[in-house]
């Protein structure tokens, strides 16, 4: 149970840098995710908080310590790796007593062969004790990777994708069980994920990850509700939320936003108003979550017309790809939704769930 | 279903084609040792019948001359020092793997793993021992020996096989420590292990199989040298290589004897090569390692 932090942390590889000025604080016992697309600079950050990596300019430490790579002094993290990294040549219960083994903790054959037994119990990996890694199914190599950590009671569980090799039913499977494990154990765990759904339902706080450089760091709820940009926006949510471009029309004192083609147009909430006159915004984005586009068929005053569209039943989920005027929308509905085609079809848009944003892709915030 | 017998047809004669391949290279591979074999059972007389002969009353004759030095036939044994070149090979060669092992295991490991500068050039150093022919550098080797009184010792020979045994080990060993995946390592260091707990506990039981099957190829390689020890060894320190040739003499070739020396000289690769085949396919043909 520590805090890490990370002040400054640039790393470059070469001349090319995959972390840039990166600034984390992460609290102790707090389940905190780095998330980002590929190459962001997720695995690089992790490995340099577990000191296997150095870093070029800043500073890290976990507790008062702070990491060195390549020094022989313990930091006392336990990593999770993508691939498990279990060691081939042992068995199952040689793989989770190796740590305990360590010249740093030496505890007696007594004592590890209860710890072991402890974990292996509460992960149902007791029966494959004598085996090798490689009679085990992924889900059982991943469990014992996730043992070989948990034996250690580490200051720090530091995680890199481990479910990313998983199936998508193993993988929702073993998130819960992270989750519950994640309850019970009251350490800080750092979690690297490309998932968003992972980052969304483990995280504490989540840290978004571009091109090496921190776009945002937040709750779940803060990251899904009020992202900073574009990026961070259209990053989580699937299907991915619309972007769609527009104008700022002043109709009778009431600010509306309309595509260029005048084919949908809803109201600004007035809360944006003041921001909006004040940068004198005449262009901007709104971002429409599929989720909040409701797919009506009766005409009505908010209701906009569809062009055409195209629904996809995805089982549970029902998909529409519309178009609308030159604006191409996705919506989502429960499945029994409109499956025959219909002459006419409307949307409305729950205007009040309607982010938006700037040239730049900054969102446009209230006040 | 129709078409099974067709495709079982097929697969026959497919199989049939493979063996029958399988079976002539094994011809052309073996009959040479089968024939050395028959003549190190013949007397000389019978080697040299023009008509050659497949049956005939096997005698130990030759063994028995190389062996323990007695007449055998009527010829004076020329070389009853056998034993001793048997022996200087088995110094000399095991020696060389052995020293080569030591030296060249850590560097391979330290070339996978680590970064530093000139590494490559270090590699392709270890790789140009074997460009040059050896009677190129032979006997500038030779006048180094003379003065350093390294001329005929066991030390010398083992010194300058390394320039056989050391590349292969080296280079073989390097790709065997790269295809260890780093985040084993990684993971070993994050349990608390200095590197050269990484090395000997992780790193190098994994490349065990490539290990063996290496060892054992530079083994082969460097008893079957020839040139090495005929030009730096004398009559003490001569491998087994050199010493069948002394079967020929001035007045007459010893053949018998010269091929129950080859039988015996091919027994020690075949011994180890039949105890490590099952690291050696492993070895060989699979990477060392899949988590």
């Amino acid at each position: 149970m520590a805090s890490v932090s990370l002040i400054n942390v640039t790393k470059k590889y070469g001349r090319i840098p995959a972390v840039s000025q990166l600034n984390l604080e992460v609290k102790a016992t707090e389940f905190f995710v780095i998330f980002g697309p590929a190459g962001a600079g997720k695995t690089s950050t992790l490995k340099m908080i577990a000191g296997l990596e150095e870093v070029t300019e800043g500073e890290i430490s976990i507790g008062d310590t702070r990491v060195r790579a390549r020094a022989s002094d313990e930091i006392d993290v336990a990593m999770i790796f993508e691939t498990y990294a279990l060691y081939p040549h042992f068995t199952v219960f040689e793989n989770m007593a190796f740590p305990l083994k360590s010249k740093y903790r030496k505890l007696d054959s007594a004592e590890i062969r209860s710890r072991v037994e402890d974990v292996s119990r509460s992960l149902e990996i007791e029966g494959f004790l004598q085996r090798y890694p490689a009679e085990l199914s992924g889900g059982q190599k991943q469990r014992v990777s996730l043992g070989r950590a948990l034996v250690r009671k580490p200051r720090v569980f530091l995680m890199d994708e481990p479910l990313s090799h998983l199936d998508a039913k193993l993988r929702h499977q073993m998130r819960r069980e992270l989750k519950k494990l994640r309850n019970k154990l009251q350490t800080s765990v750092i979690f690297v994920t490309h998932d968003y759904m992972e980052a969304l339902s483990l995280a504490d706080r989540i840290a978004v990850l571009d091109k090496g450089r921190l776009r945002q760091v937040g709750t779940p709820d803060e990251i899904y509700l009020a992202p900073e940009d574009v990026f961070v926006a259209s990053l989580f949510g699937q299907p991915r939320i619309n972007l769609v471009e527009g104008l700022v029309l002043n109709q009778n004192d009431r600010l509306f936003f309309s595509t260029t083609d005048g084919a949908i147009v809803f109201p600004i909430p007035a809360g944006l108003r003041e921001c909006l006159e004040r940068s004198n915004l005449e262009k901007i984005t709104a971002g429409i979550r599929p989720t909040s586009i409701q797919i009506i068929r009766e005409q009505s005053p908010a209701a906009v017309r569809v062009w055409s569209f195209l629904s996809e039943d995805t089982g549970s989920k029902h998909l529409y790809y519309m178009r609308i005027g030159e604006t191409s929308l996705t919506g989502i509905t429960e499945s029994g939704g409109i499956m025959e085609k219909p002459e006419k079809l409307f949307i409305s848009v729950e205007t009040e769930k309607v982010l938006y944003f700037d040239h730049a892709g900054k969102r446009i915030r209230e006040g | 279903m129709k078409n099974r017998p067709r495709q079982n047809a097929k697969d026959t004669r497919k199989k049939v084609l493979i063996y029958s391949g399988i079976v002539l290279f094994l011809i052309f591979a073996l009959f040479p040792i089968f024939w050395i074999f028959l003549m190190s059972l013949k007397t000389d007389k019978e080697i040299i019948a023009s008509i050659p002969k497949f049956f005939f009353r096997p005698t130990l004759e030759n063994y028995e001359a190389i062996l323990f030095g007695l007449k055998a036939a009527g010829t004076e044994t020329s070389r009853p020092d056998f034993i001793l070149y048997f022996k200087n090979s088995l110094i000399i060669t095991s020696g060389a793997v052995i020293v080569s092992l030591l030296v060249g295991v850590p560097a391979a490991y330290a070339l996978a793993r680590f970064k530093f500068k000139f590494k490559e050039d270090i590699a392709f150093t270890f790789l140009s021992f074997r460009f040059a022919p050896e009677i190129a550098v032979i006997i500038p080797i030779f006048v180094i020996y003379r003065s350093l009184g390294l001329y005929n010792t066991y030390i010398g020979m083992i010194l300058v096989y390394q320039l056989i045994t050391l590349p292969l080990i080296v280079w073989i060993m390097r790709g065997y420590f790269e295809d260890i995946p780093d985040s084993i390592e990684q993971a070993a260091r994050l349990d608390g292990y200095s590197w050269f707990s990484i090395f000997r506990k992780i790193s190098l039981p994994l490349v065990k199989p490539g290990l063996a099957s290496t060892a054992i190829l530079s083994f082969i390689f460097a008893w079957n040298n020839f040139i090495f020890g005929l030009v730096l060894g004398a009559k003490e320190t001569f491998p087994v290589t050199v010493g069948t040739l002394g079967f020929i003499s001035y007045e007459s070739v010893l053949w018998g004897q010269m091929a129950a020396a080859s039988m015996v000289t091919i027994l020690p690769e075949i011994i180890i090569a039949f105890f490590i085949q099952k690291y050696l396919v492993r070895g060989l043909s699979l990477g060392a390692v899949r988590g």
